[in-house]
This record gives C-alpha cells, structure tokens and sequence, in this order.
C-alpha cells in the first residue's frame, strides 16, 4: 500500500450553540469521529444526507473550519498544529470547487481576477502578463473560451460557472481537490459534463480526489472508493464495487435501494424498504448507534452499544454495525 | 468539446478579449433609465456649478456692505438679483457663497462618516466573536451621548469653528455606517466566495477590501446619497441654533434663519435660500432612491 496522500485520524469537529449568557453552550458534533486514507491518484466518494457533516469535513481538511480533534495529514505533513503562515502555503497543494457555482465567485470580479487570485497569493513574483497567460491557458483546458477572460460570473451559466471554479482551484496545480457537491446545483447533462470533465482533468494532472455528493450513481462514475457517513460518523467504507454490489451497513443497502433504475419493469419490481423519518438532530444524537432510530434491523442492544468500525469486505472495507 | 467549438477557440484566439459587462455599468444602464433620478443628478450637477463659479458673476462680494441698498428686494438694475439683506449684503453672492459652504460639509462630512464607518463596521463584521462584540459595543456607548450636548461643549471649549462641526457631524454619522457595513459584512462572509477566497490563502486585509467592501459599496452609496442631505439639514439646524458657521461666512441654514426673523418685511431673504437647500434636498433623495433601485433591481 502506499502511503496515503491524505490522511485524517479521529476527526471531530463540533460546533458550540450559545444558549444565553449563564447556560453553558452545547455543542454540535458536525463530524464525530471520522478516519480516512485517501492514496494518491485515487478517488474517494464520501455519500450521506444532508446535514451528515459532509461538507464540514471538507472544510475542515482546508482548515475553514479548523477541527476540535482529530489530526489530519497532507503527505508527510500534519496540518492541526501547524502554524497560520506555513499552512496558508499549504493550501497551494489541496483546493476546492464549490456545490453553488455562481455563489462561489465574486460578482464584482471577471472571471480572470478570479481565476489569477490564486496565483497572485502563492506565486507573487510571476508578472501580471505571466498570470493572464496561465490564467487563459486554464480556461482553455476546462473548456472555457481563452478570450471571455474580462467577462463576469452573471454573465455565464451555471456550467460555465463552475468551469471557472474548478479553473481557479486548479490553475495552482494542487496535489489534492476537494470537490464538495460540485454537480449538485447543475442540470443533469451539464452535470455529466462536469463530471467527466474532473475525471479527465484529474487523468492529466495526477490529481487525488475528494468527490463529496449525494447523488450516489455520480459517486459510483467517478471513484474508487466510497464513504457513506450518517450523523458525522462513518457507516461504511469499501471499495467501490464491493460497496455498491454488497453493501452490507442498513443504511447504505437503503441508500443504494433508493436509487431509480432507469428501467420501469425493474424499478416497479424493485422490493424496497424505504427509510422512514428524517435525520435525528446532531444537537441531540440517539444513544448508541445513531442510526437505530430509521434501521429496520434494529435491537434493544442498538440503544445501547455504540457500534465500532470493524473491517469488513475482506479487509478491503470497513462498518459501523452489530448485524454486518 | 466538440469539433465546433474548437474551431470557434481557435478563431477566438486570434480576436480581442472580449469586455465584460460588470455589475456596475448595468446599473449604470437602469439608472440611465430613470428619468426622476437623472434630472436630479443634472440639477445637482447645475447647482454644483453655480455655486462655484456663480459668485464670480456679481460685482458683489458675500461679505461687501452696500449701504445705498439695504433690505431692498431683488432687482437686475442694481444687480442685486436676490435683493439684500439686513446690512445690505447682496443676497444672490451670499445664497451660493452659502451653499458651497453646505454642500461642503455635507460631502465632507459624509466621506469622513464613510471611511470610518466602512473600515469599522468591515473590520467588526469579518473578524467577529469577542472583537465585534467590543467594537459594537464602543459604538453603542458612542450612541448613547447625546448629540447636541457634545456639539455645545465642542463650540464652548474651542470657539466656532467650521471644522468643529466635520468633527462633529462626522463622529454621529459613522455610528449608522458602522453599524450597516457590519450587518452587511456579517452576511457577505457567509456567501462561498469568500470562503473559497479563505481556501486560496487570501490575506485577511485584502480578502476585506477586495471580496467584502465592493460587495457592500451597493448599499453603502445608497446611504451616502440619504445621508449627504441629512448632513446638512444637521448643519442647517446648528446654524439655525447660532451653533453653527461664523459670521460674515454662512450657509444655507443660517440664510433661513436670518431670512425666518426679516420674513414678514422681506420675504426674499427666506424664499431664495431656503428653496435652494429644498431643491439640493430633493435632488439627493431621487439620486437615492434612483440609486437603490438601480443597484439592485430585485429589491423593486
């Protein structure tokens, strides 16, 4: 195995609610507890609803939202205790694209200071005409007319939009992207567009991948690996084959039932058990395992017993489960 | 990519870059539309105008006493075309001599309250937590002293002084700009631009000036125009109270005050300035509205 690019150890981010002047604030645990190992060149897809901390990951492997616990490691580096300027450079090496695309990109900027942003913070002494060539040379490979590069956000489309976003999160060549839902906001086509435009990219440049989504057939397209989080934890994680075909966590078994086939025959014979209820609140978590409040397989030993990651799928996967 | 398309690059290659359309030239374009608003912005243009180079225009001057033409009402023989005042001062120099002083204080006081009041609120609303809370907190006990008190003690201490009331009028007003460049701030630093721009290693300074400030001038540019008449209005009180210009220099304020005592015998001396200060009034509350409405047309 080789050593992993990115690594996070017992990751938990939490969150303080004040609750007024005199109560002590509670805490909201957005990640809880998450352990991963992404190897280079490699693709990991994290899957889960919304509000499974997802996302927060994300910003916390940037330090946007720094982590309560937990290490994370960039290679050989590891980023928790590091200083705010050696970090700042660090992030020359991981950036991100964003799920809203326009919301991503300063409306009061064209699409070029956007994009040599970037370059101006890690690389001060290319020249302004260096940084517009780069710029321009980037646009080229997403797919973006060279020539649009004084043109601002409101005036492209959505797919067009997040072309510049991914322009701008890679025009510094980093070692890792972070995509954080980046086709969730876009039409189905342009969706693929997208989609195959990442795994293209990420082809050329040797890039590793973080592909955050909910969307599980765009998951399935684009890594090698799967995590599926519930509740800021970790319910299972395979190879990406071995998750989809025996997916052995309830909640990734339901996860993978609900997804529509597109064939009416099969999708009308489908036995399905859909999940009932919505997310518990991460204020407010169950006991035990969180999720034994919508598991159809659920014991009083679930109300109870906190269920660890155990390894699973030969070695290969791991879950969060007294029953797999 | 399709084949089209790369044909198309590579002939886009050849042609210039193309311009864009940003933000401020389309509500530049609406506010063109705006007919209120523009004759508003045309007549402030005028009035700016007269009231530099009108004086030059008179054989008068705002502080000569003609003694053969005292309280006498307006007239093109004598030249007096607003009439005179009281101790026979030409009431036309003084009306504009007046007005560069009022429009003045108003600019002036207004970018003093803006510069302040943006690198306060901005600095406040980004950083957040403990440091917003002692910034805002400051500004509230600023807040809380009353106004005409500070204003009286600052002319009894150091005399009358037309820069005593920039500094006075300027320490009230950037309290409200503080107060609503940090509200805006507060929502601007939630939107994902920010945030990515934070992800890309931007320094917090420019991350401030560069990310939230051209994203809150929208709404702060609409203050202005409503504050510049608010301004003065204040000063015009001031002068009203005795509080403000000294004399033989003056402004639209103390016009209509000295123009308010002779009113029954001579009307002209409160009629000419005081619709002077109402139309400059009026002007910058269309500019305003005209403004709000071209910045951001969503809000209609």
């Amino acid at each position: 195995m080789n050593q992993p690019l990115l690594r996070l150890e017992d990751v938990h981010v939490h969150f303080p609610i004040a609750q007024g002047l005199l109560k002590p604030p509670r805490h909201l645990r957005a990640v809880n507890g998450v352990s991963l190992a992404v190897e280079p060149g490699t693709t990991l897809g994290i899957v889960g609803e919304s509000g499974c901390g997802k996302s927060t990951l994300a910003r916390a492997i940037l330090g946007i939202h720094p982590p309560t616990h937990g290490k994370i490691w960039l290679g050989d580096q590891e980023l928790t205790s590091m200083a705010p300027k050696p970090l700042r450079a660090m992030r020359k090496r991981m950036q991100i694209v964003f799920q809203d695309p326009l919301a991503s990109l300063n409306p009061r900027m064209t699409i070029g200071e956007a994009i040599m942003e970037p370059l101006r913070v890690f690389f001060p002494e290319m020249s302004a005409l260096q940084r517009k060539r780069k710029a321009q040379t980037m646009m080229e490979r997403v797919g973006l007319l060279p020539n649009q590069i004084n043109r601002y956000p409101h005036e492209f489309s959505g797919g067009q939009c997040q072309r510049v976003g991914i322009a701008r999160a890679l025009v510094v060549e980093p070692e890792l992207l972070l995509c954080d839902e980046p086709v969730s906001a876009l039409d189905v086509s342009i969706q693929a567009q997208i989609v195959n435009l990442l795994m293209e990219l990420k082809q050329d440049m040797g890039l590793t991948m973080l592909f955050i989504a909910h969307d599980l057939s765009v998951v399935r397209h684009i890594s090698d690996r799967v995590m599926v989080m519930y509740l800021g934890k970790v319910a299972e994680q395979a190879e990406r084959d071995a998750l989809y075909q025996a997916p052995a966590h309830p909640y990734t078994q339901a996860l993978i039932q609900s997804v529509p086939v597109p064939d009416p025959v099969i999708e009308r014979g489908k036995s399905r058990a859909p999940l009932s209820g919505d997310l518990p609140s991460p204020l407010n978590p169950p006991s035990g395992c969180t999720f034994r409040t919508r598991c159809p397989k659920a014991q009083s030993a679930c109300a109870t017993d906190v269920p660890e990651l155990r390894e699973h799928h030969g070695g290969q996967g791991a879950v969060a489960c007294h029953f797999a | 990519m399709t084949e089209a398309s790369s044909t198309l690059m590579a002939s886009a290659e050849l042609a210039e870059d193309v311009r864009g359309r940003s933000l401020w030239f389309d509500a530049w374009r609406r506010l063109r539309r705006n007919k209120a608003a523009l004759t508003a912005g045309v007549l402030l243009l005028v009035m700016t105008l007269l009231v530099l180079i009108g004086p030059a225009l008179s054989p008068y001057t705002f502080d000569f006493t003609d003694w053969d033409h005292v309280s006498e009402p307006p007239s093109l023989e004598t030249q007096h075309y607003f009439g005179t005042d009281a101790v026979g001062r030409d009431l036309f120099v003084r009306t504009l001599h007046g007005g560069r002083i009022s429009l003045l204080i108003g600019v002036v006081a207004t970018l003093v309250s803006l510069i302040i009041g943006i690198a306060y609120g901005a600095t406040a609303g980004y950083l957040g937590g403990r440091i917003d809370n002692l910034m805002m907190r400051i500004v509230d006990i600023l807040y809380a002293m009353p106004f005409m008190f500070f204003v009286i003690l600052l002319m009894v201490f150091f005399g009358r002084n037309i820069l005593l009331i920039f500094v006075a009028i300027g320490a009230i007003n950037w309290l409200d700009m503080a107060r609503i460049v940090r509200g805006q701030t507060i929502s601007l630093k939630q939107r994902e631009f920010v945030e990515a721009a934070v992800a890309c290693g931007v320094s917090t300074p420019r991350i401030i000036f560069r990310h939230i400030v051209p994203n809150l001038l929208g709404v702060v540019i609409v203050y202005v125009t409503l504050t510049i008449p608010q301004v003065i209005l204040v000063e015009s009180f001031l002068s009203f109270l005795g509080l403000g210009v000294q004399e033989p220099f003056t402004s639209w304020g103390a016009l209509v005050n000295e123009g308010a005592q002779e009113m029954e015998s001579a009307l002209w001396m409160l009629v000419f300035p005081a619709s002077f200060l109402a139309l400059t009034l009026f002007c910058f509350n269309f500019i305003g509205d005209g403004l709000r409405d071209a910045l951001d047309p969503k809000d209609r």
